[in-house]
C-alpha cells in the first residue's frame, strides 16, 4: 500500500492530465482503464494460453507477445460493428472452455454482446470509433517501458526472501520453486508498476540494513540469519524503511502469498504447489452439496481459471 | 463547449444498485430516460474464479473511475489522512457493484426507521448517544413494505419469511417486520458448516436462520440457479444467478424502448437554470463533453460521489454547491461499523470446515442481538448487531489466516497452514451505526482526481456507542463459535470505518429542510426536480446490508415521480 501523500498525488496529476476537462477520457485515462500488466494479457485476442499445457509451466513473460489487440475489432467480431472490449476477450472464453466441468454452455452470451442501442443524440459507434487504436498504443507503450521490473541484484534478494517465507521442505516446494519471484517480477512490470519505486526503496533498505548488521548481502546470509533478520523486520526493529520495516515485511509477505496461492496464470503457484500445500480443492464451475460437507475430503481439481492445467 | 443533446424526461446519473432499479418503474410509465453510467457492460465471460483478478486487483479491466477518486479518510477533524486503500470498494459498470456484491438483500427492522422515538420511549433521553444527530426517518417500515415486496419480486430474492402478516415462523427471522407474502424463492441451501453453526445456536437457545439473498436458489425468470462455485465475493456470476440490476431491472427497462444507456460517460456537473432548477447533466464521453438536458435529474451514484457531485456543482443559485443552501450536503455521514475478516472474530476448528465454495449469502445468521431485540438497559449502547457466518474462502485469503501465536513464515508456518487453512472461519458482524455532529463528508482540496476536481474526504471518528456494541457482539460471536466446537478464537478490536461499501448519509432524507437534503420522497428540499437515490439518504444503517432498502427507496422515489410527473417536472 502506498501512502497517498500529496507529492504522489501531485506527480500523478502532472503525468495524468496536462489540461483540464477535454482530454480526461483520452489516452491516459484509457490506459488506466486497460490492464497495466500487458504481458500478462499477451494472449488477448489470440486465444493462446499463457501456460504451457503439457508441462503446466507458465510460458515465460519474455516469450509472450507484447501486444494488445492483434486484429481489428471487425475481424474478431465480423458480425458486430461495435468495439471489441477488453472484457469480451477471447482468452476469457478460452479459459472457461478449458474447464472440464460438465456445465452446459452459457446461453446468456448473446444478450451481453448486444449493447443497448442509442436512441438519440450521438451514436456509440461515432464516439468509440477511435478507442481500439488508443488501446493498442497504450498497452504497447506500457509494455515497452516495463521490460524488466528489477535488477539482477534485486531479483536475488526477492528470491532469498520469498524462499525464507515459504521454504522448500518435506511438505513440498517452496516459494522459489513455485515461481513466486516470477509473480513479483511480472506484477511490478505491469499492474503494480506505480508501486515499483517504493518497493525498490524497501529492497534497498533491506540490503543496507543487512550489510550494516552482517557486512554482507541478505542473500548471502545463512537461513537462520535471514530468519532472524525477517523477524526483526516484522517486529519493527529494523530502521531505514519508509514508513517502517513492519509495513514492508507485511507487503512483501502479502505479495508472496499472492504468488504462491493465486492462479498459476500469473506466474506463481507453479504446478499448483500452493493449492496442494493448503489443500485447496481448486476452482470449478459448479459445486455440489457433497463438496460442502464438514470434514469430508474434496477431490482436488487442478486447473487455472485462465486456461492451462 | 459542451455538445448539447436532445432533451429527455429524466437523466439518471449512475446505473448501479439504485439507479438500475429506478429506471424500471420510470420506463414502464412511458418516460424517456437517459441512463448515464461511468462504467460499461461487463461480459460474463470475463467473470472468472480468479482471486487475483477479483479480490486482489479489483477488476483491473473494468472502468476505473472510482479508483481514480478514492475518498481520503481522517479519524479526527484535524488529523492526518490515513493510507489509501489498495482498491476502491465499489466498481463502475452497468449494474454497478451489484455485479460483484454478496447480494444479501435484507429489509431493515421496523425499529431502524424510528430509532429516536423508540429509544427515548424505552430507555429515556439519556440513552441517545452524545453528539449524535439522530432523527426518525420520515417514513415507517409499513410505508416501505410494499416497495420492499415489489423489489424482492422484480429482482428475485431467495429467503425464508419469519413473519407473514403477523404470523411468525421460527424457520425465518422471527424479529423481522411483517411482510405481505413469502419470498419469491426458497433460501439458499445449507452446508455442513452452516448446519454446525445452526445446531450450536439452537443449543444456546438462540434463533438462527438463513439470510435472504438476491441469488437464485432455483431457476428464476429464465436464469439458472446458483451453482455455488465459490467466487461470488467481489466476483461476477458466470451463469447470471446473481440478480444484479444488469441482468434484471435494466434489461427490462431497455425492453420498453424508453431507456437509453450512455456507458463510459463520466458525469462532471449537474446543471442549474436561472430559476434554481436542475437543467441537466454535463458529462465526458470518448474525449468529448456533452450536456444532456432533462426535465428531472436523478442522482444515483454512490454515497461519496453523490455528495461530491453536489458540492462540485456550484452555481449562482447555489454558491455552496447544489441543494446545499442549508449546509447539509455531506452531513450525517457514517460508514457502517462492520467487524469482519481479519478485523473481526476469528475461530479455529479441529476439523476441515470445507467452506471453500458457496457464496457469503449462503450462511447462518442471528438477530437475537440486532436492533433493539434484547433489553439494552445497562449495556451502555443502543442498536445492535446481526451475527453472520458464511461460506466461501479463497486460497490467498485462507493462507493469510491469523496464526494464533504461531510464526508467520517459514517451515513451521507452512506446516501450520497446511493443517489449518481449511479449518478457520471469520464472522461478519454488522452493527447499527448512527450519524454524529462531527462525522461528515466534504471535499479534500489537497487530493485531486485526473480532471483536477477535489476528491471526497471522510471524517470518521471512534464512537463509544458503536465500539461498545461491536465489543458486545464479538463476545456473543465467540460464544457461538465455541459452542460449535472452535478450539481457538480471537477478537480483534475494530477501528472507525474508512472507505466503506456500506456508506450512509450526506444527503439525508427528512421532513425538516434545515437538517436534511431530501424530503420524504427522495427529492431535494431546495431543487424540486432533483431526486437523490442511494444509501446517502438513509439516516440510520440498521444491523444489516443496505442494498434492498436502497432499492426499495429508489423504486418508491421513481414511482412517486411517475405519479406526480406534472407537479415535479413542470
Amino acid at each position: 500500500m502506498i501512502p497517498f501523500d500529496s507529492a504522489t498525488i501531485h506527480r500523478a496529476r502532472e503525468t495524468m492530465l496536462p489540461a483540464r476537462r477535454l482530454c480526461s477520457v483520452s489516452a491516459e485515462a484509457l490506459k488506466t482503464e486497460q490492464p497495466a500488466d500487458s504481458r500478462q494479457r499477451g494472449n488477448v485476442g489470440t486465444g493462446r494460453p499463457s501456460v504451457d499445457l503439457r508441462t503446466r509451466t507458465p510460458i515465460s513473460s519474455a516469450t509472450l507477445p507484447e501486444v494488445g489487440f492483434r486484429r481489428s475489432p471487425a475481424q474478431i467480431h465480423p458480425h458486430r460493428k461495435a468495439i471489441m472490449r477488453p472484457e469480451c476477450s477471447r482468452s476469457a472464453r478460452y479459459s472457461w472452455e478449458a474447464l472440464p466441468t460438465g456445465v452446459a454452455p452459457f446461453r446468456h452470451i448473446l444478450w451481453v454482446m448486444r449493447s443497448p442501442p442509442t436512441r438519440r443524440g450521438i451514436s456509440r459507434r461515432t464516439v468509440l470509433a477511435g478507442v481500439p487504436l488508443v488501446q493498442v498504443s497504450a498497452v504497447a507503450a506500457s509494455a515497452a517501458s516495463s521490460a524488466s521490473a528489477f535488477t539482477p541484484d534485486q531479483m536475488r534478494l526477492i528470491d532469498a526472501v520469498v524462499e525464507r517465507f515459504i521454504p522448500s521442505d518435506e511438505l513440498g516446494p517452496g516459494a522459489r520453486e513455485a515461481g513466486v519471484p516470477v509473480y513479483l517480477e511480472r506484477s511490478f512490470a505491469g499492474h503494480l508498476s506505480r508501486e515499483r519505486s517504493a518497493f525498490s526503496e524497501g529492497l534497498a533498505a533491506m540490503e543496507v540494513a543487512a550489510r550494516a548488521r552482517h557486512n554482507t548481502a541478505f542473500a548471502q546470509l545463512s537461513p537462520a540469519q535471514q530468519d532472524e533478520f525477517l523477524t526483526a523486520m516484522e517486529r519493527n526493529e529494523v530502521s531505514g524503511f519508509r514508513p517502517d520495516s513492519r509495513s514492508f515485511f507485511i507487503r512483501i509477505r502479502q505479495l508472496t502469498l499472492e504468488g504462491m496461492f493465486g492462479d498459476p496464470w500469473y506466474g506463481g503457484n507453479r504446478g499448483f504447489a500452493g493449492w496442494d500445500l493448503i489443500r485447496y480443492p481448486g476452482p470449478r464451475l459448479a459445486v455440489s452439496a457433497e463438496d460442502q460437507r464438514l470434514r469430508e475430503p474434496i477431490k482436488p481439481l487442478r486447473t487455472s481459471a485462465r486456461g492451462g492445467r | 463547449m459542451a455538445i448539447k443533446l436532445k432533451p429527455v424526461d429524466v437523466a439518471i446519473i449512475g446505473l448501479g444498485g439504485a439507479g438500475g432499479v429506478a429506471v424500471l418503474p420510470l420506463a414502464q410509465a412511458g418516460l424517456k430516460l437517459a441512463g448515464i453510467e461511468a462504467g460499461t457492460w461487463l461480459d460474463p465471460h470475463s467473470f472468472r474464479p480468479d482471486e487475483i483478478y477479483n479480490n486482489v486487483r479489483g477488476w483491473p479491466d473494468s472502468v476505473q473511475k472510482a479508483n481514480r477518486e478514492v475518498p481520503t479518510v481522517r479519524n479526527s477533524p484535524n488529523g492526518p489522512i490515513l493510507p489509501r486503500p489498495a482498491v476502491h470498494a465499489m466498481m463502475n459498470a452497468v449494474g454497478g457493484t451489484t455485479i460483484h456484491y454478496w447480494a444479501q438483500s435484507w429489509r431493515l427492522n421496523p425499529w431502524d426507521f424510528k430509532v429516536r422515538t423508540r429509544v427515548i420511549g424505552r430507555y429515556g433521553h439519556s440513552a441517545i448517544p452524545a453528539g449524535s444527530t439522530l432523527e426518525d426517518w420520515p417514513l415507517t417500515y409499513d410505508e416501505l413494505e410494499p416497495y420492499y415486496d415489489t423489489v424482492e419480486h422484480a429482482i428475485g430474492v431467495s429467503g425464508k419469511a419469519g413473519n407473514i402478516q403477523g404470523k411468525v415462523d421460527p424457520l425465518g427471522n422471527v424479529y423481522e417486520g411483517p411482510r405481505q407474502r413469502e419470498y419469491p424463492m426458497p433460501a439458499l441451501r445449507s452446508t455442513g458448516f452452516t448446519e454446525l453453526m445452526r445446531d450450536a445456536a439452537i443449543k444456546l437457545g438462540w434463533k438462527p436462520f438463513r439470510p435472504p439473498a438476491a441469488i437464485n436458489s432455483e431457476e428464476h425468470n429464465g436464469r439458472s440457479a446458483c451453482v455455488f462455485h465459490g467466487y461470488c465475493s467481489r466476483g461476477g456470476c458466470h451463469i447470471q444467478a446473481k440478480n444484479s440490476t444488469a441482468v434484471t431491472t435494466i434489461p427490462a427497462a431497455i425492453k420498453t424502448k424508453n431507456l437509453t444507456v450512455f456507458d463510459r460517460a463520466h458525469v462532471t456537473r449537474i446543471g442549474v437554470d436561472a430559476n434554481g432548477r436542475a437543467s441537466g447533466v454535463t458529462y465526458l464521453r470518448g474525449g468529448k463533453e456533452y450536456f444532456q438536458p432533462a426535465a428531472v435529474v436523478l442522482l444515483a451514484s454512490y454515497t461519496y460521489e453523490n455528495t461530491r457531485l453536489l458540492l462540485l456543482s456550484k452555481s449562482k443559485a447555489f454558491p455552496k454547491g447544489l441543494s446545499n443552501s442549508h449546509g447539509q450536503v455531506g452531513r450525517h455521514y457514517f460508514g457502517h461499523w462492520v467487524a469482519a475478516g481479519n478485523g473481526g472474530v476469528i475461530a479455529l476448528f479441529p476439523f476441515d470446515l470445507n467452506v471453500w465454495y458457496g457464496t457469503p449469502a449462503q450462511g447462518m445468521v442471528l438477530d437475537d442481538w440486532a436492533d433493539d431485540n434484547c433489553d439494552h438497559s445497562g449495556l451502555g449502547f443502543i442498536g445492535g448487531t446481526n451475527l453472520h457466518v458464511y461460506n466461501e474462502m479463497h486460497p490467498i485469503q485462507s493462507a493469510g489466516m491469523e496464526t494464533f501465536g504461531e510464526p508467520t513464515f517459514g517451515s513451521r508456518w507452512k506446516s501450520f497452514i497446511h493443517q489449518n487453512a481449511g479449518r478457520w472461519n471469520t464472522a461478519h458482524l454488522q452493527t447499527s451505526t448512527f450519524p454524529y455532529e462531527d462525522n461528515f463528508l466534504d471535499l479534500d482540496d489537497t487530493v485531486l482526481d485526473p480532471l483536477g476536481d477535489p476528491v471526497c474526504r471522510i471524517t470518521s471518528l471512534p464512537r463509544p456507542n458503536e465500539l461498545r456494541a461491536v465489543d458486545f457482539a464479538q463476545r456473543k460471536m465467540e460464544e457461538w463459535y465455541r459452542a460449535a466446537g472452535a478450539i481457538n478464537v480471537v477478537r480483534r478490536p475494530m477501528n472507525p470505518p474508512g472507505v466503506s461499501t456500506h456508506a450512509y448519509g450526506g444527503t439525508r432524507m427528512g421532513d425538516n429542510a434545515e437538517t436534511n437534503v431530501v424530503n420524504r420522497w427522495g427529492f431535494s428540499h431546495e431543487v424540486p426536480n432533483l431526486g437523490i437515490l442511494g444509501a446517502s439518504v438513509m439516516g440510520t444503517s440498521g444491523a444489516r446490508n443496505p442494498t434492498l432498502t436502497v432499492q426499495a427507496l429508489s423504486w418508491r422515489t421513481a414511482d412517486h415521480l411517475a405519479r406526480n410527473w406534472k407537479s415535479i417536472a413542470l
